[in-house]
């Protein structure tokens, strides 16, 4: 059974995809009840199950919501790309940018920052649980390095800290 | 000051946390799905009623000490009508697309109820479309979607086990009540105990009553 620090876990996770509390209680309440005695008995495999239908749930949605979609949910842009997947490590915003920063991110971006950064996934862990090839989360963070410089450069006083490698 | 990005998300997220309210509720819905007999879990039959019966009881001190802001002194059929009215907006998507009540029972297998059709909707013209999974103050749920085609708009009924000591008193239709009627968020919403089953049926308000007044 998932205990409340798996239930925080995957709280933050639907926040990661919806930027909103509610929208993210709402996903995981319904995960939840979607998942009812299906879901695996050990707590790991469990929480990996909800979050599996928490994100199936997600794209459901937003596919429905967006008829014109700015982002893409079938990207397969793997193509052979020779990235460090430690770019994003060595970025150092101000701390009032991070806000600012994931309001203008896609979900995909979000999603992807959290396993990065919350989580402690590598390129390869983030890969399989969002179900696609490396090359294309190795993709993802080097466009999403490329935005967060780009917003970073386009504030004023997050970019007198230099702080941008 | 200035801060490694991932540290900045980090801290971002964890800001982020359910409120002790929704963390108790979820729970709660989680111990209730728990206890019903899968079939890997090696559950015996002792067990699963002391289970119920604690989670009737958890659910109960839930509600009790931690009801929703604003719901302290709302009434269980009001309370009712809310979540029914909330996630009828929402129009989330249907978990199976069936037209039959044998489709949907093929489907909805994992609930302590076998959904049925109602009496009352019985001479109703209302085309089923599907269902999804859902829960009615935390007790998992069956939401059918319908439409009128007098209307031509989206309906929802909710069929879930009638627990008593959950919802309290409700009008059945075996002993020849009406269903109660509550008004929320420009939906009207229709609640009945029938073969052991609690139904709710949103209405929009204005529209021609499916269920005609007695």
């Amino acid at each position: 059974m998932l205990d409340q620090s798996a239930l925080q876990r995957l709280f933050r996770y639907g926040f990661s995809l919806t930027h909103d509390e509610d929208a993210a209680y709402d996903l995981l309440q319904d995960a939840i009840e979607t998942s009812l005695r299906k879901a695996p008995v050990n707590a790991a495999a469990a929480m990996s199950y909800v979050q599996s239908i928490m994100r199936n749930r997600f794209i459901d949605q937003y596919r429905r919501d967006h008829r014109h979609p700015t982002v893409s949910f079938d990207d397969n842009d793997n193509q052979p790309i020779n990235i460090d997947p430690r770019v994003l490590e060595d970025i150092v915003i101000a701390e009032h940018e991070v806000e600012a920063i994931m309001a203008t991110l896609e979900p995909l971006e979000r999603e992807l920052l959290f396993f990065w950064a919350v989580e402690g996934y590598t390129a390869q862990e983030i890969a399989r649980h969002t179900d696609c090839p490396r090359g294309t989360v190795l993709s993802r963070i080097h466009r999403l390095r490329q935005k967060i410089l780009r917003h970073h450069a386009s504030t004023d006083a997050g970019m007198e800290g230099g702080t941008a490698t | 000051m200035n801060r490694p990005l991932k540290q900045a998300v980090r801290d971002h997220f964890e800001q982020r946390a359910l409120s002790k309210d929704r963390l108790e509720r979820l729970e709660l819905l989680l111990r209730v799905n728990e206890l019903r007999p899968a079939g890997r879990r090696p559950i015996t039959r002792p067990l699963i009623t002391w289970s119920v019966a604690a989670a009737i009881a958890a659910l109960l001190a839930v509600t009790l000490l931690f009801p929703p802001g604003s719901m302290d002194n709302v009434p269980m059929t009001e309370r009712i009508a809310l979540e029914v009215a909330r996630n009828h907006i929402k129009l989330k998507p249907l978990d199976v697309e069936t037209d039959s009540m044998d489709g949907i029972r093929r489907y909805f297998t994992d609930l302590e109820f076998v959904p049925v059709e109602s009496t009352l909707l019985a001479s109703a013209d209302l085309e089923l479309l599907g269902g999804r999974y859902c829960s009615i103050q935390s007790v998992p749920a069956a939401q059918l979607r319908i439409t009128v085609p007098y209307s031509k708009r989206l309906q929802t009924l909710y069929q879930t086990e009638y627990q008593k000591d959950i919802f309290g008193p409700l009008p059945v239709v075996e002993n020849g009540n009406a269903p109660v009627t509550v008004n929320v968020k420009g939906i009207t919403v229709l609640i009945w105990v029938e073969k052991g089953l609690l139904f709710a049926l949103t209405n929009e308000a204005g529209l021609e009553p499916i269920i005609p007044p007695e």
